[in-house]
């Protein structure tokens, strides 16, 4: 009884598949037949091809009038406020942060390979920063 | 690529807005039925697509030109759809309205059912399913990709984009079924 139901379970899946997709020869043999043998297979088959064929069918062409020219108008004023200034800027601190990450990682490996360990106080020299160590700083 | 879209693209590139213009007539029609298959029509669509144009342009000087521009548009529009919709399920959240992704209102079933309110009805079931269902029906049954084609704008492998779509499909059915029978297909679909 269960395997009756796999079996219809897996031929399902087949039809579903060979819609999509080539199947082996010997799974697409196997199909067919089970299609010749059951007129309920083939209904199914018709159901699947038919919503498919709806889904297909509700796809407008477009959206409403006059969209490019939206499109273009929002890349206009885009274009408009991009201060040139900031852009620089904002490239330049990317490379400094890039490199800033760059130097981080070869402290924290140069400092894993020399003390065996991952201690981010000795990577940013603060291993002595203390609180009042902060504040007497200035007046030395 | 077509010369004539490779030509429009270098002069987009070099700051050409008419040819611009003419790409995004061009592909509206494909970025349409990717938006408006994911989130439904209406404004949120409108905007979802003006955003991938708007990223496409911004993107034009690295465009290499690996996959055709429809697909490069269409990968876009569904990670960008994608976004919007877990936007929408945590704006849902925060204001503790219904989240559930279920067609909340059914026209009058005495109605006689016409062929665009049918259209209608498959537009909020698609809408019913769950992102990862959506998109792989869209892309395969909308827009007519291949399976493979589908599998590589997803990032996913083709076993997966296959029964996804066998599991998309049977799961659409069970939503349309019990509300309008199963000749529901065949009036939406324009054959009959």
């Amino acid at each position: 009884m269960k395997r009756g139901m796999d079996m219809s379970k897996r031929i399902k899946r087949w039809l579903y598949h060979s819609l999509d997709h080539d199947l082996r020869p010997r799974v697409k043999k196997r199909l067919d037949a089970a299609l010749a043998r059951s007129p309920e297979l083939r209904a199914e088959r018709q159901r699947i091809l038919s919503q498919r064929r709806s889904i297909a069918g509700i796809a407008p062409a477009s959206f409403e009038p006059l969209f490019a020219e939206r499109v273009i108008s929002r890349i206009q004023t885009m274009d408009q406020n991009i201060d040139p200034f900031y852009e620089a800027l904002k490239s330049a601190f990317r490379k400094f942060a890039f490199a800033g990450a760059i130097l981080v990682i070869l402290l924290l490996s140069y400092n894993l390979v020399k003390e065996n360990s991952l201690n981010s106080e000795e990577i940013f020299f603060t291993a002595d920063t203390t609180f009042e160590n902060m504040l007497r700083l200035p007046l030395l | 690529m077509h010369q004539n879209e490779k030509d429009l693209l270098e002069e987009a590139i070099e700051g050409n807005r008419e040819a611009l213009m003419k790409l995004i007539r061009k592909h509206e029609p494909l970025v349409a039925a990717t938006v408006i298959g994911m989130l439904g029509p209406g404004p949120e669509a409108e905007d979802v697509g003006q955003e991938t144009f708007i990223r496409f342009y911004k993107s034009l000087p690295r465009f290499r030109g690996d996959s055709t521009l429809g697909t490069y548009l269409t990968r876009i529009a569904i990670n960008l759809s994608l976004n919007q919709i877990k936007r929408r399920r945590h704006v849902r959240a925060r204001f503790h309205t219904d989240t559930s992704d279920k067609i909340d209102h059914y026209p009058d079933l005495d109605r006689t059912i016409e062929r665009n309110e049918a259209r209608k009805l498959i537009q909020n079931g698609l809408q019913s399913l769950e992102p990862k269902f959506r998109s792989v029906l869209v892309l395969r049954l909308i827009h007519g990709f291949s399976t493979s084609e589908t599998a590589g704008i997803l990032k996913l492998p083709t076993g997966t984009v296959l029964s996804r779509l066998a599991r998309g499909q049977q799961k659409l059915r069970k939503i349309l079924e019990p509300l309008y029978g199963k000749d529901l297909n065949e009036k939406g679909n324009g054959h009959e």
